[in-house]
């Protein structure tokens, strides 16, 4: 059920073609934060957005978080006020490789519990 | 009612719902068939996104002991792409972006969303040009028979990759295509690369092409290329 469901998610995210997911991100670095938009650019190649997530010790970290292209994410239906400043997110994917607070997207979740925009998938990277 | 009803509850929070088709996107225009009993591409098509050729085409690619080196020892941080250089004539075909074809007298132009730009296919008999230039693209002559077009290319930058997965070539590669119309709305490619520098054999992939809803919309990626700082490659930092 779970490689179903699996491929599921596989086949319904927006794709990546503008590099793999290994020549940026790291698997083996999963990471996962709550916090508040700062800012959404709906650019391509990839839709950045900028997150500020506060830790239990309210330690700041200004997170810059990849998600799918944005052609592909207006031909299902999402738009650049699908997700705005000013809106909780919880994020989870994986930071890139240079340590940098950098990360490639694979859920986003709003603070009502629903999701918006997926990810990029096909990359090579992890299927959550 | 309530069946529908608890079907889109149940879409809706879903874990991975996705929002819908978005009505507000233009659709393609209609564009007039080409005539002359010429098989009709024009229209906005899309293959399916294949990042590595390899998982197409069934197994490991028939490498010479050059082409395997390079590719195991490939960084993916130094695909080309990822800085928005130009993907070749094919890689653009199996992105996960649609195109469209347009064929007039004596050549088929096909317009690439990826980074906005286009591919001529010349249908007028000539030859590849003598003292050929290597370019991006690369020079491509096609010809008609029954239902479908054969494209032949050569003069490919080894600076392209075929796909995002590292595959790479010499500029000895030598590119056969079938655009075959096999309904109103799909087209069976099939493209197959010879290169002796990197394969021992030509090989060949074949892909379901289908008409698409939208339009093609621009797509520049140097508009915000954040990745290219954080890449692992071998090239200079920009």
């Amino acid at each position: 059920m779970k490689n179903i469901l699996a491929g599921l998610v596989f086949a319904s995210l927006p794709a990546l073609a503008h590099h793999s997911f290994a020549a940026e991100y790291d698997n083996k670095q999963p990471v996962t934060f709550t916090g508040v938009v700062m800012k959404l650019d709906w650019m391509n190649p990839h839709v950045y957005f900028y997150v500020d997530a506060t830790d239990k010790d309210g330690k700041v970290t200004h997170w810059a978080c990849e998600a799918g292209n944005p052609n592909a994410l207006a031909r299902r239906g999402w738009k650049k006020t699908s997700l705005k400043a000013g809106d909780q997110v919880t994020v989870e994917g994986y930071r890139a490789k240079d340590g940098t607070s950098t990360m490639n997207a694979r859920s986003i979740t709003l603070g009502d519990g629903s999701k918006v925009f997926a990810a990029s998938s096909e990359d090579g990277g992890p299927v959550n | 009612m309530g069946t529908r009803l608890l079907l889109f509850v149940a879409l809706a929070s879903h874990a991975f719902a996705q929002a819908g088709d978005n009505a507000q996107l233009p659709l393609p225009p209609s564009l007039p068939s080409p005539g002359n009993g010429l098989p009709d591409f024009n229209g906005v098509w899309q293959a399916p996104y294949t990042p590595d050729l390899a998982r197409s085409f069934g197994g490991p690619l028939p490498f010479t002991a050059f082409g395997a080196d390079r590719f195991k020892t490939h960084l993916g941080g130094d695909d080309p792409h990822g800085y928005c250089q130009p993907t070749g004539p094919t890689r653009a075909i199996h992105s996960p972006f649609p195109f469209e074809i347009i064929q007039s007298a004596g050549m088929m132009t096909i317009l690439f969303e990826i980074d906005h730009t286009f591919r001529r296919i010349f249908t007028d008999n000539r030859p590849h040009p003598k003292d050929q230039d290597i370019t991006w693209y690369g020079d491509s002559i096609g010809r008609y028979e029954g239902n479908a077009l054969y494209v032949d290319t050569t003069g490919v930058s080894d600076r392209s990759w075929l796909d995002t997965a590292g595959h790479q070539h010499s500029e000895k590669l030598h590119i056969t295509e079938t655009f075959a119309k096999t309904g109103a709305d799909t087209i069976k490619w099939t493209v197959t690369y010879d290169d002796p520098v990197y394969f021992t054999k030509p090989w060949s992939v074949s892909l379901d092409v289908k008409r698409q809803k939208y339009d093609i919309m621009e797509m520049i990626c140097t508009d915000n290329n954040q990745d290219m700082p954080h890449y692992i490659t071998s090239k200079p930092k920009p």
